[in-house]
Order: structure tokens, then sequence, then C-alpha cells
């Protein structure tokens, strides 16, 4: 099995199946990243094609000394940010969330409190993660959801491995006072 | 009261970034107060209700659908102007080059349709010169020799 720079390399020559194949790969990761990141958007998906559409046009510049994952992810963050600033998030009801989401696949077996409390949780998080300036939020997130190295973020962020732990130390102990009251229930 | 030094030391404990002496150090310090303690549990509490935050699973045509924007884009085919979208260097330097062309031209045929070049007004310009000298030395004659 080719690995991704393998498959890069591929689709930089125009092998679309070498695409399609990194894209198979990986479309979820980002497309959750996005989700993430943008609190919950329910344009998460058009983001996430987004993205691979700035892949697909910019793989002839793709040089392979970076991991695609890093490159990717750093495409999508740059997205994100630019989705973000432009106010692209939209807030949801609830019921456009559990309509929405697809983290809810038991929401009809569920009861209405149930419902309620996880919706609750996650619109908590959501704001507090977005309450975090950018770098940190993206750091965080990376570092969180990703499972992302120290260098990896550093990569995506454009800054040194030291900014990173700062950025992810300060981002920790704000979510820290944010999710206090989660955390004591 | 925690300081934020201290915050961030148990952020650095947790994240397993503090080198043993140091790791020694901190955790001696969680032992003996009690509001470190609760920190310190609250901090992995919190990190850990960040999993709460469950994924999304993607629409079964998103790759079709990626696919079809693709080709889309594909065939809007070449404009001019998303050549320069993302080069603002080369965009600027078109720029320049195309005001000073517009210049150069403007110029250029300014002098052309008014019938004369430059050597033809050096030469009016002389004679003109010429006239009004000569015109003043016959015209100072009435006051008699100098």
């Amino acid at each position: 099995m080719l690995n991704d720079i393998e498959l890069a390399l591929k689709a930089k020559n125009g092998d679309e199946g070498a695409f399609s194949e990194l894209m198979q790969r990986h479309y979820k990761g980002i497309l959750n990243f996005v989700y993430r990141f943008t609190n919950g958007s329910a344009n998460s998906e058009d983001i996430t094609q987004e993205v691979f559409l700035r892949v697909y046009k910019s793989i002839g510049r793709y040089e392979p000394e970076a991991k695609f994952t890093t490159w990717l992810y750093k495409i999508a963050t740059n997205l994100c940010l630019t989705k973000i600033k432009k106010n692209y998030k939209k807030d949801l009801s609830l019921d456009e969330i559990s309509e929405k989401a697809g983290d809810l696949p038991d929401a009809k077996s569920e009861s209405g409190y149930d419902l309620y409390y996880r919706n609750e949780i996650k619109e908590t998080i959501f704001a507090a993660l977005g309450k975090l300036p950018e770098k940190e939020r993206v750091a965080v997130t990376l570092s969180k959801y990703e499972g992302m190295s120290y260098n990896q973020i550093a990569e995506v962020l454009e800054c040194t491995v030291g900014a990173v732990k700062t950025h992810i130390y300060r981002g920790r102990m704000k979510l820290v006072e944010d999710l206090k009251d989660l955390a004591q229930e | 009261m925690i300081d934020d030094k201290l915050k961030e030391k148990v952020q650095m404990l947790i994240c397993g970034d503090l080198e043993a002496g140091e790791k020694a150090q901190v955790e001696l310090l969680i032992n003996e107060s009690s509001e470190l303690q609760s920190y310190y549990k609250s901090s992995k509490l919190s990190w850990d209700n960040l999993d709460n935050l469950a994924g999304i699973e993607p629409s079964k045509s998103f790759v079709t659908d990626f696919w079809k924007k693709a080709d889309k884009e594909k065939n809007k085919g070449f404009r001019f102007f998303d050549f320069f979208k993302f080069n603002w260097k080369l965009a600027g330097s078109f720029a320049v080059f195309f005001v000073a062309s517009a210049f150069f031209i403007n110029n250029y045929f300014s002098d052309v349709n008014s019938g004369f070049t430059f050597s033809e007004d050096v030469e009016i310009l002389n004679q003109l010169d010429n006239a009004i000298t000569l015109n003043s030395d016959s015209s100072l004659e009435v006051y008699g020799p100098w």
C-alpha cells in the first residue's frame, strides 16, 4: 500500500485515482477538524470539500519535505480561519444540531433529558473552544482531537515547538476555567 | 489563589513535558496543597471532557460531490484575473507596466498628433527668439546710438 507522500506525488503527476485515495483516507478527519474548529458549523462538509478543492488545485506545488497531513491541515486551518473571520459560522438551534450532527446516531432512543444534556455539554465545549485565541484553538484542537505532535502543529502554525507548547498550556488553562462547572457535574 | 505560573506548570505536568527534577517538585507541591490538588483534578477532567465533543459522519456522497465540484472548476476554463489571484507581486508589476506604457503611449501620440516633433519645436523657438531680439534692437534705435 502506498503511503500518503507517494500518493501525493502520483496525484501531482495528474493521477486522479491517487488523489481520490488520499481524500478517502483523510476526509473524515478533516471534516471533524473543521466541525470542531468552526464550532459545529452546519457548513462543515462544504468547507471540507473546499479544503480538498484547494489541495487539488495546488497539488502541483506539493513538496514531499513535510508530511502530507501537515500540509493538508495547514490548508484546512487557513480556510477555517478565513471562514470564521467572514462570520461564516451560523448559530444553530438545538433542534438543528440534533438533526444535522451525525454524532448523535441514537438520538431517537435517548430520552429528551439525555439529548438535552448532551447538547448542553457540546454547546459548553464549543463556547469554551470558541473563546480561545486563534493559535491556542488550533494548537489545542490539533493536539487533542487529531493527536498531532508538537512538531507537526508547529509546522501547521508556522511557529516554534516552544510556542506551540505555550499555546497549548495557556489554552488548557483557559479551558479549565470555562469547563470547571462541567468537570464538577 | 494559585498563580498562573504554577497553573502552567500543572498543565506541563499533565502533558508530560516536565523534566524529572521539576516534575518531582510540582508533584510535591500538589500533594501539599488541597487547592492545587483540586486544580490538578479539574484540569485533567476538563481535558477529558473535551472527548464529549464527538465528531460527525460525512455524507455518503462526499467523494462524488467533490469530483462534481472539481469538474465544474476545471470546466470554468482559464480566466484572466484568476492568474493573478494569489500572485500579488506579479499583478503589481503588470499594473506598473500598464500605467507606464499608457503614459508613454499617450505622450508619444499627443506629440505625433500635434503635427511636429521635438526638433521642429526647437527651431520654432529659435526663430521666435531671434525675431524678438531683432525687433528689440531695431525698436531701441529710436533712443539714438548707445
